[in-house]
């Protein structure tokens, strides 16, 4: 088998166009086999760079196999494989397609050796996941998709423009690690901070993943983002930018998780907030810390897609997914809380779950750069976990009030999938051994557990969750939606049609009122033209002749109603005509010679 | 006719205490190394925990004025 061959891309790409053609069944198991095969291929892909190809003038890597895009890649398989898992016999060619499409060129983008494959599977990935917003076939799913989609077409633009520009000052396609702060990284770096959500262009995340399908938010919580970290550790390490942003992002994501009724917008905010980790540690560039961020994506993937595989059978089974709707599920879908509380533990990191040693890798590598304030910052998110993801969403809908819903337990499927996941975020966290090797970065070995870490955090959270119970009628939420940066385009798109309604419309009403009334007073002009200048000859002729007055007057009348008539004299009509083509002649004659 | 599920209507306060106890307990043969000098007295966890969410929570009943609005906000 060619190395080719082998490429994870190519395999789920394959799947997304085989879908159409086939359905139930053979196609679930297709996807299936074909995503099992790409985790494969991310496994034993030999490191180098493979299928190069040459485009305008460039030479393009469609496949670089190394450390950093290894452990992405076997992550992003991973995940496809369970959560093609947990959509199995749900036969929604509108989710799967699109689905393979997005892993498909998120796994590009991972893969991609060069700028300009990179730009390509971003824009693939943006439109494909677009449709997994548009197959929950509802009115609001639909305005949340155009929203996501405009947002990241814009940040496909301005990628594309620091990607030309670089191109046109370096000569080179290589994506690689950028050094100096050109105007075109910069634009680079803003084109892929849109993509993981960094504040202030953070909202489209939490405004559009709640309103997917319940597969669909498994697959968006993994890839977009993601992919985004994926690009800043192998294009931005050490971009000291990205220390305070992280940290905006941590904050951001805790306090709006605050205010949240919905339990998919509660998983959403935490995606911001732990994606935020991710970021800082990129801004810290130390080996360590870039460590930590790919380990910690990793982690992330496998807890985040359980919390969503989990808050999806919940939505799928009652249809509901605001807190204040829910509660008290745990007797009726058993398998599903147990499962989604290991991944609440998880993402809180629980000592002995999977983030566990990722989270403090981060954390140990803020203090190593004597950053108090960033270090305060993710001890206090590392505490606050109860008041979001980690609590409040299994808390408000598996306990608490009994909403007095009987929904049944969730498919074999789903709950396989997310099996699949709590055993892998348990056995990663008791034995991180596999994590750690595939850590991409040469540094210090690492004890991940000593004693105090495990005390420092099970006290940390065992008070945070005293905190919560302590705290509970403060947390309760309402029926309401958050005003976040998103307000600005949201209303301002609404004002800026009224406006243009009201300017350009009223503008056009205007001329047009304007246009008729002049036309209105050329047309009264015109209408008695011929008979008022007949009129005001006949005066004339009067004047020149020495009549009087009235007999001027007289004449006047009498040719204005000849002529109205048409009762004018041949002779006359005659004459004029022939000192009209005179006048005529005498202009043209006039008129300069060539 | 099946009986409704009984809700969870106590939070499992013996078991929390317990934990919290028994994590203060284990600090005291595990001692925590401090980074910054203000992170390394006995509880720092603790104290750290509790007063962030306690911080958080009231930030966000104040905030939340500010910022929360009907569900319908948008369709307006």
């Amino acid at each position: 088998m060619t190395v080719s061959a082998q490429a994870p891309q190519l395999l789920l790409l394959l799947g997304g166009l085989a879908t159409p053609f086939i359905a139930g069944r053979p196609r679930d198991v297709l996807l299936l086999l074909l995503a099992g095969l790409a985790l494969l291929g991310a496994l034993t892909l030999p490191e180098g760079g493979f299928g190069r190809i040459v485009l305008l003038g460039h030479e393009l890597t469609l496949l670089r196999v190394d450390g950093l895009s290894r452990i992405f890649g076997i992550i992003f398989t991973l995940n496809a494989c369970a959560a093609l898992l947990y959509a199995f016999g749900q036969d929604d060619g509108r989710q799967s397609g699109p689905a393979m499409f997005y892993v498909a060129a998120a796994l590009g983008a991972v893969f991609a050796g060069d700028l300009i494959t990179l730009y390509v599977c971003w824009e693939v990935m943006a439109v494909a996941s677009t449709f997994l917003i548009l197959a929950r076939r509802t009115d609001t799913a639909q305005k949340a998709a155009m929203r996501y989609v405009l947002i990241h077409l814009l940040g496909g633009l301005v990628l594309l423009l620091g990607v030309a520009l670089h191109i046109r000052a370096t000569g080179s396609v290589a994506f690689t690690a950028l050094a100096e702060r050109t105007p075109a990284a910069w634009l680079m770096l803003a084109g892929v901070l849109i993509n993981a959500a960094a504040v202030p262009l953070s909202s489209w995340l939490s405004d559009a993943y709640p309103e997917a399908t319940a597969a669909g938010g498994v697959f968006l919580s993994a890839y977009t983002t993601k992919t985004a970290v994926y690009a800043l550790l192998r294009a931005f390490p050490g971009w000291e930018v990205l220390v305070p942003l992280g940290a905006a992002m941590v904050l951001y994501g805790v306090v709006y998780a605050l205010f949240e009724n919905d339990m998919r917008r509660i998983l959403a905010y935490s995606i911001i907030n732990q994606v935020g980790f991710m970021v800082l540690a990129v801004g810290l560039g130390t080996a360590a810390a870039l460590n930590g961020a790919a380990a910690h994506a990793f982690c992330h993937i496998l807890y985040k897609s359980l919390l969503w595989m989990s808050a999806g059978a919940v939505l799928t089974m009652t249809g509901k997914s605001r807190f204040t709707e829910l509660g008290g599920l745990w007797r009726r879908m058993p398998w599903t809380m147990a499962l989604g509380v290991v991944g609440a533990l998880a993402f809180m990191g629980a000592p002995g779950t999977a983030a566990f040693v990722s989270k403090s890798l981060i954390i140990q590598a803020a203090a190593d750069a004597h950053l108090a304030w960033a270090w305060l910052v993710l001890e206090v998110s590392s505490a606050a976990v109860f008041l979001q993801a980690g609590m409040k969403y299994p808390y408000f809908v598996f306990f608490d009030r009994d909403s007095g819903l009987t929904p049944r337990e969730a498919g074999r499927p789903m709950l396989l999938a997310m099996g699949l996941l709590a055993a892998l975020c348990i056995g990663l966290g008791l034995a991180p051994g596999p994590v750690l090797s595939l850590m991409p970065f040469p540094m210090e070995p690492h004890a991940p557990f000593s004693a105090s870490k495990i005390v420092g955090q099970t006290q940390l959270l065992a008070f945070g969750g005293l905190a919560f119970f302590l705290l509970l009628p403060l947390l309760r939420a309402a029926r309401t939606v958050s005003l976040e940066p998103d307000w600005f385009y949201r209303k301002g798109a609404a004002l800026l049609l009224r406006l243009l309604d009201a300017g350009l419309n009223g503008l056009n009403a205007a001329c047009a009122r304007r246009a008729a009334a002049v036309l209105e007073r050329l047309a009264a002009l015109f209408a008695d033209l011929p008979e008022r200048l007949a009129a005001s000859g006949a005066r004339l002729a009067g004047r020149l002749a020495g009549r009087p007055r009235e007999t001027r007057e007289a004449d006047a009348d009498l040719a204005r109603r000849s002529l109205a008539a048409s009762a004018v004299p041949v002779g006359v009509s005659l004459l004029l005509i022939i000192f009209g083509l005179a006048a005529l002649l005498a202009v043209v004659s006039a008129m300069p010679q060539r | 006719m099946e009986k409704p599920p009984a809700p969870l209507s106590r939070p499992p306060w013996r078991t929390l205490l317990g934990i919290c106890a028994l994590s203060l307990g284990l600090e005291v043969l595990a001692p925590a190394h401090g980074h910054f000098g203000f992170d390394g007295f006995f509880g720092f966890n603790a104290v750290l925990a509790l007063a962030s969410c306690a911080g958080l929570a009231v930030l966000g009943r104040l905030l939340g004025r500010l910022v929360k609005r009907p569900e319908d906000y948008y369709d307006r």
